[in-house]
């Protein structure tokens, strides 16, 4: 198996963005059809560099989750390749993490054995390194009091928490997130937004995230694909200027709230398209 | 205290309440005590004959447990099996449906036939009956593991074995414990269903005579249930409709 982390790609997303060479992951005339003939996504290009945080947003069944699932490898394509970090999306999941919508913690392991679980299934780690580890990310996001807790006795916003933590346990290059904060309060997703800046920095991982929130979109990417259904293509690509590290108040920003609006017409003329 | 009160004083006044009804029945309506003893007399009955009884219950209570435990076992593995893919499921699961429909009755007398009327085969009338239970629950605990989850196993690089043993299984525990609640409970319908036809020594000797037999001989030893304090009176024509004991005699035939 090829060494998915040879030294000399593990400098940050900055620098490796400047240096000349192909891209982190490529995706060339990515096409699905499923077996009932249907093309939920056709002909999709994409060139991304280390450290892109990069959120798709577009109408409902336009083939957002399935094009993670694609980038993932948990979906095979119908035509057109995938290549990440030189790799085809089955061989590169030791790099990547999925986190799904809701928490999908496994209700019989506690807190802090939930977030060990890639690390055990990987294997090649001790159980008390394991541990140490899980510790030390619930630290990360704020849950070291609830380590031996079941995900039952956590609230909404405390298990994506944990679903997280889980993720960056095993350090990947890549996150991949299908609507992560769908299902909470306002209040709660603004600070898990702000928690993920704050992961990033730390970790420079290379994210997609899908979203319905065009504000959620703005805060946290610096590239917002913006999808139309019927087939699933890449309606229109829009840049976020705004530099990092990004603090709350930039929400109330003028130039902010004037992205969001751009980002909203798109969706606007994606969605009376069809 | 309080709490342990409130949680015994209405199955207990229930309880109360029923035997002072049966006793109040019998005396009322003047029951002759062939058709329905008042509880004073079973409780004679059950402290006169109490050796028998702790006897029957024992042999009973050991059959009704092995077939229940074997079933668990047999159970357990052949819905691991099952989990493994649904071509399989699918060739082998109308049979296991089969186990469930036919009634036990039906293969009791068949059961004893072929493998003599001890207590291994009352035993294996237990597990037949308990089998079904377990293995429909158990494997739909294992194959209905939320997609979700067995994706992030899967981006894992999760082993089949990891799949089955950190994720299938587990999962599948509340559903195992509802064909274990549910098989408890007939392990017993199944050992006194062996019993019954075990202790008539009637296999193979043709259905006319069996169901003759088993209305007219008073009850063995082993079948543990015998109310009324009239010893002579056998206890399961009033226990098991006449038209189950048709059944088994039509099975007899057949
Ligand atoms: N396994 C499948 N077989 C056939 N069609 C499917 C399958 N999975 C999804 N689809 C269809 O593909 C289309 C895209 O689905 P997908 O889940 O990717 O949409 P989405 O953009 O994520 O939508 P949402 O925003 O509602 O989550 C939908 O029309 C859906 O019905
Ligand atoms: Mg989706």
């Amino acid at each position: 198996m090829i060494n998915p982390h040879p030294a000399s790609t593990t400098a940050d997303g900055q620098t490796a963005r400047s240096t000349p060479g192909p891209p982190f992951i490529t995706l060339r005339d990515v096409t699905k059809t499923w077996p009932n003939g249907t093309t939920v996504l056709s002909q999709i290009q994409m060139d991304v560099a280390k450290g892109d945080f990069i959120s798709l947003i577009g109408p409902s069944g336009c083939g957002k989750s399935t094009l993670l699932r694609l980038i993932s490898g948990l979906s095979p394509m119908s035509t057109g390749f995938i290549q990440i970090d030189g790799m085809i999306p089955e061989n590169a999941r030791e790099i990547m993490s999925f986190i799904f919508q809701d928490a999908t913690l496994l209700p019989w392991r506690t807190v802090s054995r939930n977030v060990e679980l890639g690390l055990e299934l990987q294997g090649g780690e001790t159980r008390t390194g394991r541990s140490a580890k899980a510790r030390e990310l619930l630290k990360l996001v704020g849950l070291e009091s609830v380590a031996d807790h079941y995900p039952r006795q956590l609230s909404g916003g405390m298990k994506m928490r944990v679903s997280i933590a889980r993720a960056l346990a095993i350090r990947p290059k890549i996150l991949l997130m299908d609507e992560p904060f769908g299902a909470l309060d306002e209040m709660t997703r603004d600070f898990l937004n702000e928690e993920v800046l704050r992961l990033r920095e730390v970790d420079k991982f290379t994210t997609f995230f899908v979203t319905h929130s065009v504000s959620e979109a703005v805060f946290l990417s610096n590239r917002i694909m913006v999808l139309k259904a019927n087939p699933g293509q890449i309606h229109r690509e829009i840049q976020v200027p705004f530099p990092n590290p990004r603090v709350a108040s930039l929400r109330s920003a003028p130039e902010f709230l004037s992205l969001v609006g751009e980002v909203s017409s798109a969706l606007r003329a994606v969605k009376s398209q069809k | 205290m309080n709490a342990f009160f409130r949680t015994w004083i209405w199955p207990v006044a229930v309880f109360l309440a029923v035997i002072l009804g049966w006793a109040g029945a019998c005396q009322l309506f003047k029951i002759p005590p062939y058709i329905l003893p008042g509880p004073i007399a079973v409780l004679n009955a059950v402290i006169e004959r109490r050796e028998n009884l702790w006897f029957a219950f024992r042999v009973t209570a050991f059959e009704a447990a092995g077939g229940y435990v074997l079933s668990i076992v047999a159970g357990i593995i052949i819905a691991l099996f099952f989990a493994q893919s649904a071509a399989i499921r699918r060739s082998l699961y109308p049979y296991t449906i089969l186990l469930q429909t036919v009634p036990i009755v039906a293969i009791a007398p068949l059961i004893l036939m072929w493998f003599g009327s001890g207590t291994r085969s009352v035993m294996l009338v237990a597990f037949i009956i308990c089998l079904f239970p377990i293995i429909a629950n158990t494997t739909q605990g294992l194959i209905s593991v939320p997609r979700n989850l067995v994706d992030l196993f899967i981006m894992s690089n999760a082993s089949k074995m990891q799949m089955l043993l950190d994720l299938r299984l587990p999962h599948a525990v509340p559903n195992l414990f509802i064909g274990l609640r549910i098989s408890g409970g007939i392990s017993v319908i199944g050992a006194i269903t062996g019993e019954l036809f075990a202790s008539s020594n009637a296999v193979g000797q043709g259905g006319p005579w069996l169901f003759d037999h088993l209305c007219q001989q008073p009850a063995s030893d082993r079948l543990p249930v015998r109310p009324g304090a009239d010893g002579q009176r056998p206890g399961f024509p009033l226990l098991f409709p006449r038209g189950l004991l048709r059944m088994a005699a039509a099975a007899q035939m057949a």
